[in-house]
């Protein structure tokens, strides 16, 4: 369909005589302006359409943000600045999403930060348990088999530091008998040689010391220095100190973790160690779930600020988060959270991306005014700026619609005419007067989203490719919907395939996501009113404090009703896998053994293969299978109905909320109706997963 | 009866430190010990090798390489160490002198025999950071001259008594002179000996220390 912008007047086909061996080139290629939504996640392609002219200020701005929370000598809490919120607004399509991919990139200045974009929000649970789990969300999302991920960067500079200082906690006589253990036992027991083992300590010290790009494997390589008894050197150094208490205990295993990792223990060992592992402490008196991921995610914190490497919260289209209109009961909770977290913990900067007008109907009725001024304080003291609150981005000039243009027609003049400067000019074969009328007058611009569809369209008419088209008559409904289903299918197999790609690396570190998928999807169920032989959900609701554990004691309820009669159902994910799981058995068996049990009957599923036989407790390793038959004894039993899926077939429930916020972006006008229909139609038989056995 | 309160100040509440503790920079950058003519002990697999009854000195280097915004202490028992007076400022270090204590102070068997200790050492930091404690394992040697001393004097008491209960002192003879000098440079050889042996232990027991952590 023509951009309306391009409606006013025809434009004139350029002539053939001009370059016309370059149109002809032109027309075999793709058209560069074919790309002009940014997907949630930067693609491979940023760095292409990536022009830094664009919103410079805003961006330099946010760069200054994100610089304030890099601290080069950070040892005191009164170093840590104030945690506080940035707003930014922009109209729709403006290149907020694009914006938040450069944050991420930093594309700016190439210094690393950890910049968590929450693709779902979770109102039931506490806002800073949410944080944490997006953080590790985010850890886990960037691993990569082949290129070190922040996790193993973190590691890294903490393994190098422990080192140093062990090295230099060591005594001359400790380090000759380090050295007497490999060998010339007799020479340093009469002090022969000495200072030049003393030299070698230094220059190992010194090659720690350097953040160069030498693994830790490569620097003992080089020193000629074994690679075990470094590892344990470095667990002592750790170990030396007291650890009483939880947050010391909570410390030291996080720390321990980082150790082995960096020594080329699998990254699962710290993903295992903040969803489980920092919960299993040592006290008297077990300590609430909030302590234990207060500390948990202080320590992350500060770890990371002491590496020069910010945590930044990048929440981008609030309109998705949190209902567009408003969700009261989403809204709330979003931002009492937040004010809380700005008030008890420092080091934390969070930007927000909103519509002008979704921000300003949040303003108006969402936020109380205990969080109100708490964002308004904003962040403080931004080196160059002052401080920051709000900030809103700028239409799009033509001068930028120009800049634009030339970098994505760059590459491919440059193709044709083999070389990095060409005779033709550099927005070729678009004219300036193309831009200026698309551009229109000043005040009118268009938002960047706009500008980009019309310069797709006329970079067609331009090549002969399209002929302008008078404004077509509005199709009909059923001729509309038809028109969307096909954007909706691309997109959902999309993200049905990353889903599975996930999943099939493991589901362990999912739970979140895939509860909020779960949510979202019944609710896609209800409102289109789909049922089963059994029955059909009528209400649902995630509780991710159905259980003690923060990450394992959650459930998402469900209404069911089969007939006349309703039955509260709890749907929970088996998904601790090795240690973990005997404990997120026992979590879930727990809820459901006491007197006040969150719902009657708690379907549970294990996402261990769609081939194994009933009874499925029978399959459960020999760990798990006691946990089961200990409840089972108790007459836990009849109220959990354990089955087995295979993993991938969780995967429309992990796509679920991610499509949803991509079709949100690409497709506003795709009403819900049709969305929960289409939803419905793709995993309508998924339903069987939980309909509850007589 | 009235308690004395000690005169250090009540430390007033602390900030707490972001860096873990097993990360400051709180080990020294580098120490040395020195003797009276400023020559540096070098080190042995059981410790630096002092001799009782003289003067040392320690200077240790912090990592920030400055003398200022912390205290060098050395909290080793009287009678192996006395302080002669508070550390001081050396350049970018901190330097403090230490007498060995000699060797009839305490224990006459310190005559002849050496012992292996170590020097507990404190760093105080003033901004607040845990003190930082490190030991020094040092040798105490018998001074050279001692078993050389202890040989003459029994020598001459030798010769003494044998002029009082003899009447007419005389020079040992030659077979007297060797049999005693025989005795002695065996009592001598067996002291050495079992200090080498002690020495070899305390060697072996802290190289076997490094090869597994565990035992220690």
């Amino acid at each position: 369909m023509p951009n309306s912008l391009l409606t006013l007047e025809t434009p004139a086909p350029a002539p053939a005589t001009e370059h016309a061996g370059l149109m002809s080139f032109l027309r075999g290629k793709d058209n560069p302006f074919d790309v002009f939504v940014a997907a949630r996640k930067p693609e491979a392609d940023f760095a292409r359409v990536h022009v830094p002219d664009i919103h410079q200020d805003i961006a330099r701005a946010l760069n200054a943000v994100v610089e304030r929370y890099r601290l080069p000598g950070l040892e005191w809490d009164s170093d840590l600045p104030r945690s506080g919120v940035v707003v930014v607004e922009g109209k729709r399509g403006i290149g907020k999403t694009h914006m938040v991919h450069a944050l991420q990139r930093r594309a700016g200045d190439g210094r690393p930060c950890l910049a968590v974009t929450p693709v779902i929000y979770e109102p039931q649970r506490p806002f800073m348990e949410y944080l944490l789990h997006q953080v590790v969300r985010h850890l886990q999302s960037e691993a990569d088999e082949r290129a070190p991920g922040t996790l193993e960067l973190l590691a890294d500079a903490f393994t190098r530091q422990a080192l140093v200082q062990a090295l230099r906690g060591m005594t001359e006589i400790d380090w000759l008998a380090r050295e007497a253990a490999a060998g010339r036992f007799w020479r340093y027991f009469f002090g022969v040689g000495v200072r030049l083992r003393a030299e070698r300590r230094r220059r190992l010290i010194h090659d720690l010391e350097q953040a160069g790009d030498r693994t830790l494997r490569e620097v003992c390589a080089e020193n000629e220095v074994d690679f075990q008894p470094l590892r344990t050197l470095a667990l002592q150094q750790i170990r030396s100190e007291p650890s009483h208490t939880i947050a010391g205990q909570i410390r030291r295993g996080l720390y321990d973790r980082l150790v082995g990792l960096a020594f080329g223990a699998p990254r699962e060992t710290v993903y295992d160690f903040l969803l489980d592992g920092y919960t299993e402490v040592d006290a008297k008196i077990q300590p609430a779930r909030e302590t234990l991921v207060d500390e948990l995610f202080q320590a992350l914190l500060e770890l990371c600020l002491l590496a020069r490497l910010p945590i930044i919260f990048l929440f981008d289209a609030l309109e998705s988060l949190l209902g567009d209109p408003p969700d009261k009961e989403l809204c709330h909770p979003f931002f009492k959270g937040l004010a809380d977290v700005l008030d008890s913990h420092r080091g934390i900067p969070f930007l927000l991306f909103a519509e002008i007008g979704h921000w300003q109907q949040l303003e108006k009725s969402m936020i109380s005014s205990y969080a109100l001024q708490r964002i308004q304080q904003g962040v403080i003291r931004v080196p160059g700026h002052g401080s920051l609150s709000r900030m809103q981005m700028p239409n799009v000039t033509a001068a930028q619609l120009q800049k634009i243009v030339a970098s994505r027609m760059r590459p491919l003049l440059r193709e044709y005419f083999e070389a990095d400067s060409f005779d033709a000019p550099p927005i070729f074969p678009l004219r300036e007067e193309d831009l200026e009328r698309i551009v229109r007058s000043p005040g009118e611009e268009p938002p960047l989203r706009q500008a980009l569809q019309a310069l797709r369209d006329r970079y067609d008419e331009r090549l002969g490719n399209r002929v302008a088209l008078a404004p077509a008559a509005q199709p009909s409904a059923a001729v509309a919907e038809g028109m969307l289903i096909e954007p909706l299918e691309a997109c959902w197999q999309r993200e049905l395939r990353k889903a599975r790609q996930i999943l099939e690396a493991g589901c362990g570190g999912q739970a979140d996501e895939l509860h909020a998928g779960l949510l979202k999807w019944l609710q896609c169920l209800i409102a289109d009113g789909v049922a089963n032989g059994a029955g059909m959900p009528v209400a649902a609701a995630n509780d991710p404090q159905a259980g003690a554990h923060p990450t394992y004691g959650q459930i998402t309820k469900c209404q069911w009703r089969a007939g006349t009669t309703t039955r509260a159902l709890g749907i929970g994910l088996l998904l601790g896998e090795k240690r973990a799981m005997p404990r997120d058995l026992e979590t879930k068996l727990k809820m459901m053994a006491g007197p006040v049990r969150p719902a009657d009957l708690l379907i549970l599923l294990w996402p261990r293969g769609s081939d194994l036989t009933p009874p499925y407790h029978e399959h459960l390793p020999a760990g798990t299978r006691a946990m089961w038959d200990q409840f089972a004894a108790n007459g836990t039993g009849p109220r959990v109905q354990l089955r087995a899926v295979a993993p991938v077939d969780l995967a429309p429930w992990l796509a679920l909320p991610k499509w949803w916020n991509q079709i949100a972006t690409e497709t506003p006008h795709a009403s819900a109706s049709i969305l929960n229909h289409f939803v419905a139609e793709q995993t309508a038989p998924h339903l069987a997963f939980i309909a509850p056995e007589s | 009866m009235v308690l004395t309160l000690s005169t250090s100040a009540v430390p007033p509440p602390r900030e707490r430190c972001v860096i873990p503790p097993c990360l400051q920079p709180r080990a020294p950058l580098s120490y040395e010990l020195r003797d009276e003519h400023d020559r540096r002990i070098a080190p042995t697999l059981v410790g630096y090798k002092l001799r009782r009854g003289k003067t040392y000195r320690l200077r240790v280097v912090t990592q920030e390489q400055t003398a200022a915004g912390w205290r060098l202490r050395l909290v080793a028992p009287r009678s192996v160490v006395h302080t002669q007076a508070p550390d001081e400022p050396d350049g970018n270090r901190r330097a403090l002198s230490f007498d060995i204590g000699s060797p009839l102070s305490h224990d006459w068997l310190n005559l002849i025999r050496s012992e292996v200790r170590s020097l507990p050492v404190t760093l105080n930091f003033d901004n607040g950071r845990d003190p930082y404690h490190f030991e020094i394992p040092v040798v105490l040697l018998a001074s050279r001259f001692v078993r050389f001393g202890s040989f003459l004097a029994t020598a001459l008491l030798s010769f003494l008594a044998a002029g009082i209960f003899k009447e007419t002192p005389s020079l040992p003879s030659a077979t007297n002179l060797g049999l005693f000098g025989g005795a002695w440079a065996a009592i001598f050889l067996g002291c050495f000996a079992w200090d080498q042996i002690k020495f070899y232990g305390q060697a072996c027991q802290r190289v076997a220390a490094c090869a597994d952590p565990s035992m220690t």
